[in-house]
């Protein structure tokens, strides 16, 4: 497909901008007071956004918990995002869910379930009330490889294809399940055969090319949306970070993860936009300084807002 | 208002009936519901009518069920699901909790989760099936909790179930379902939810009891009443949130308090009703200890003959009475 300058650009800077975002989360001055860990997706950015770009804007969106690039691909506000990672009131849900589980339905963003494999059902849900409502969207389901392992996943992939559901599960592969590589945790042969044993068609991409992720996103959109039921893109990428913020990274070796680098998914943007698309560098450098300062911003907002009080602890848990 | 006779299964099918014509986003989920009427029986007949657009068979995979209706009401359906037992409501306990009950809260209110699941308990069936753990659901914030007792409490409750904004789960013992009383036919009859509610006055003695115990409670009430103990039964048919008032003021009145459920006594709803009396002002007005009859803390065993002593009968209500009321 022929891609626009403003589409590259707004790819480029939601990348930068979940780059900066969780630099700033691992940073020592901030996730020191981050209560817990955060799950970081540095190397992941081009998945997020190139499959969040690819979906139309009232398409529902259903995330994994390795989720800031992905709420941020999706068109969330940062600083409330900012706000919410720290436990602050004016965070995105007001300090109640954190990081783990952000969400916004202004963005047609259901959020998370961290519960390995509990977000799968989530969409096909959201997808049964397209179908059920003839709306014509379509929703896009991440899940890492961890979650694979979760009987949750063949249960939600056969209950879709059998009722032909409108969704688009993203399987983010970053060849591990907290600090267990894939071939110790997931027998079948591929996430595609696995898939093709329910009758879903499903493709392999490179998952560090935001280019190749948003044309294979979109391929399956198109399919999806004309009633042909689920679909499966498997995106291979890798997690530069640990698997949280405390991760000591004992299981991988140094030599792998400078191959990965080599293969940063902005650094391989960056040269596609240069030399295949002729975009200026001086314009790629102002969106990246844009990108910074948002962060930024981001983060002054969220160390001056207040804690949320005990009244917003108790706000209301049923709705009325 | 119009009255007919209808057993607890006709009633229920009634409500479904009612709810499914008056909104087309009520979809009803489960095993067999469409040509077999479910496990319960209570869709049967429906599909003529609704067809697969609202009645919708689901394989065996409770919890992706569960979490597929959670789904589906963020986004704005109002499904009910129907476990064919309450084994299968433990495999899909997780999206329960996850998937239904927390998102409301922790989007601060912005993400609503309309849906029902009907869990089928007591009535036998081996140990699993038979069990009822209604504390368990009870626990677990933003979940609501009914079990009514007969027909008329399960067309309205049913009713109010659907049409809530929250998930509830809607607990039906199988030993009732067969059971006819008076229900009001009436679109518009609905038991709203979170209020316990006086089945019977009295001065005497407070017994509160809800599903199947509450049949064996009021057999006992007439008994009783012969021996001039006048029982005042609460029954709270949404077991949460707990509408305590009710019993506080019944309390008040008595100064005695038996509390009779089938389920396991060590941190059943009995527990959590005797605690909240213990903790209250109501605390002075006990003339003598709460008493507690439940069933006995063992699995549910699968003979018929042990299976019907692990519940309280109408002659042990009888007899706890009498113990309270320190009468031999």
């Amino acid at each position: 497909m022929k891609y626009t300058e403003e589409l590259l650009a707004t790819m480029y800077y939601r990348m930068y901008q979940a780059r900066f975002f969780e630099e700033t989360l691992k940073s020592s001055s901030v996730s020191e007071k981050i209560n817990g860990v955060s799950h970081l997706s540095i190397g992941q950015e081009a998945t997020a956004v190139g499959a969040c770009m690819a979906m139309n804007q009232d398409d529902e969106i259903v995330m994994s918990f390795r989720n800031h690039a992905q709420a941020i691909a999706s068109g969330m506000e940062i600083k409330g995002m900012m706000a919410e990672v720290m436990g602050k009131e004016s965070g995105i849900n007001g300090g109640l869910s954190g990081s783990a589980h952000l969400s916004d339905v202004s963005v047609h963003n259901l959020g998370t379930s961290p519960a390995p494999g509990a977000a799968y059902p989530i969409a096909c849900g959201a997808a049964l009330t397209q179908q059920k409502k003839k709306t014509g969207q379509v929703v896009l389901c991440f899940g890492g490889d961890g979650t694979l392992d979760e009987g949750l996943f063949g249960e939600s992939l056969n209950l879709a294809a059998l009722w032909k559901l409108p969704v688009i599960f993203v399987i983010e592969n970053n060849f591990f399940s907290g600090a267990t590589a894939i071939e110790h945790h997931f027998a079948p042969k591929s996430v595609a055969a696995l898939a093709a044993s329910y009758g879903i068609p499903a493709v392999t991409v490179d998952g560090n090319d935001v280019i190749a992720v948003h044309s294979a996103v979109t391929k399956a959109r198109a399919k999806t949306a004309d009633g042909e039921g689920p679909f499966v893109v498997e995106a291979q990428t890798y997690r530069l970070c640990g698997y949280d913020t405390n991760d000591l990274q004992l299981y991988r070796s140094v030599d792998e993860q400078k191959i990965w680098q080599q293969h940063d998914p902005i650094n391989l943007f960056t040269t596609t936009l240069i030399q295949d698309y002729q975009m200026d560098q001086a314009v790629l450098e102002q969106l990246k300084e844009n990108a910074t300062r948002s962060v930024k911003d981001a983060l002054d907002y969220a160390e001056n807002a207040s804690d949320p009080s005990m009244n917003d602890a108790l706000t209301p848990v049923y709705a009325k | 208002m119009e009255i007919k006779e209808l057993s607890f299964k006709e009633a229920m099918r009634q409500a479904l009936q009612e709810e499914m014509k008056a909104d087309p986003l009520v979809v009803v989920m489960g095993q067999d519901v469409r040509k077999n009427g479910g496990s319960l029986g209570i869709t049967l007949g429906l599909e003529e009518q609704f067809g697969e657009d609202q009645l919708m068979d689901t394989p065996s995979s409770e919890q992706a069920v569960i979490g597929t209706a959670a789904g589906a009401a963020m986004t704005g359906l109002r499904p009910v699901v129907e476990l064919a037992s309450m084994d299968q409501a433990l495999l899909a306990f997780g999206e329960l909790v996850h998937g239904a009950a927390r998102p409301f809260y922790w989007s601060r209110g912005k993400e609503k989760v309309p849906m029902t699941v009907i869990v089928p308990i007591g009535g036998g069936d081996w140990p699993q099936n038979g069990q009822a753990l209604e504390n368990l659901f009870a626990h677990i914030s933003g979940l609501k909790v009914v079990e009514p007792s007969n027909a008329a409490q399960g067309k309205g409750l049913l009713k109010a179930a659907i049409r809530d904004d929250n998930p509830v789960v809607f607990l039906v013992n199988r030993d009732l379902l067969n059971i006819k009383s008076q229900v009001p036919v009436e679109d518009s009859y609905i038991l709203p939810l979170g209020k316990s509610y006086t089945e019977r006055k009295g001065g005497s003695v407070t017994i509160v009891a809800w599903g199947a115990a509450l049949v064996s409670v009021l057999e006992a009430a007439v008994v009783l009443d012969q021996d001039g103990v006048r029982a005042e039964v609460i029954n709270p048919m949404t077991l949460s949130p707990l509408d305590m008032d009710p019993i506080f003021q019944s309390v008040k009145k008595t100064g005695h308090l038996l509390i009779v459920h089938d389920e396991n006594k060590t941190g059943g709803m009995g527990a959590e009703i005797s605690a909240s009396v213990a903790e209250s002002q109501v605390f002075d007005y006990l003339e003598a200890p709460i008493f507690r009859l439940c069933g006995l803390d063992v699995p549910m065993p699968y003979s018929k003959g042990l299976e019907d002593v692990m519940t309280p009968k109408a002659e042990d209500v009888i007899q706890s009475v009498y113990d309270l009321l320190g009468v031999d």
